[in-house]
């Protein structure tokens, strides 16, 4: 019951990496900051995103902020989220652990 | 492992490039200093900080093994390392300025879910 945040930049070796191989099925990852950009569909790290068994979430504003379409994920799996719901998330899992640059 | 109001210190960035590590390593020191129990795991690029024969002064720094090294005095021994981030940065066989258990990825799950908290450098 771990919230994973991934806020780095999501390139070989970085913590977006150790997130995805961390993350277990009672986890959540939520992207932030520039971690969104591994929603780009032809992005290198997209595949190892959706090969994730937790739910995925993402902050919507950070999104709009780097014109990462949230249509191009094309993918279910993602929750879109605000600042709230990012609340909510942190309060309902015990731990927290953020994965940054 | 840890007794449960242990705090668990995830180093993931290199000694030098930001001043992560060190902020990391000082802020475990201060809670070792007021006897609050404490765990450290280093995953990522956070497993270079435990490379021997550090001579940062070459880059104006003071060597980050050497403050490492200093967790000893603190009675710190619940060190841990991420096998699999030793495995991908090539470290398996090079010699660590400190001891560190090698954890599997479950183990580390593990480790996280069994701290009150976790603090992330």
């Amino acid at each position: 019951m771990t919230l994973h945040i991934v806020s780095c930049n999501p390139q070989p070796g970085s913590g977006f990496d150790t997130a995805c191989q961390l993350a277990q099925k009672t986890d959540a990852l939520l992207l932030v900051g520039n971690g969104v950009y591994s929603l780009l569909p032809n992005h290198t790290s997209h595949a190892q995103l959706l090969a994730i068994n937790c739910p995925i979430y993402a902050l919507m504003d950070d999104l709009n902020a780097r014109g990462v379409p949230e249509a191009a994920t094309g993918s279910q799996m993602i929750h879109y989220v605000d600042y709230q719901e990012w609340v909510n998330l942190a309060a309902l899992h015990p731990q927290n652990v953020s994965w940054f640059d | 492992m840890a007794d449960k109001k242990s705090t668990l210190f995830v180093m993931q960035h290199a000694p030098i490039g930001s001043r992560s590590a060190r902020d990391g390593v000082e802020a475990l020191m201060a809670f070792a200093a007021f006897e609050q129990p404490v765990s450290i795991l280093f995953v990522g690029q956070g497993a270079f900080q435990l490379l021997q024969n550090q001579a940062s002064e070459a880059v104006g720094l003071k060597p980050h093994s050497k403050l490492l090294a200093a967790l000893a005095l603190y009675d710190i021994d619940n060190i841990y390392i991420c096998a699999q981030t030793l495995k991908e940065l090539g470290l398996s066989n090079q010699p660590l300025c400190i001891s560190a258990q090698p954890l599997a990825a479950s183990e580390i799950n593990d480790l996280i879910a069994e701290h009150q908290s976790v603090l992330c450098f």
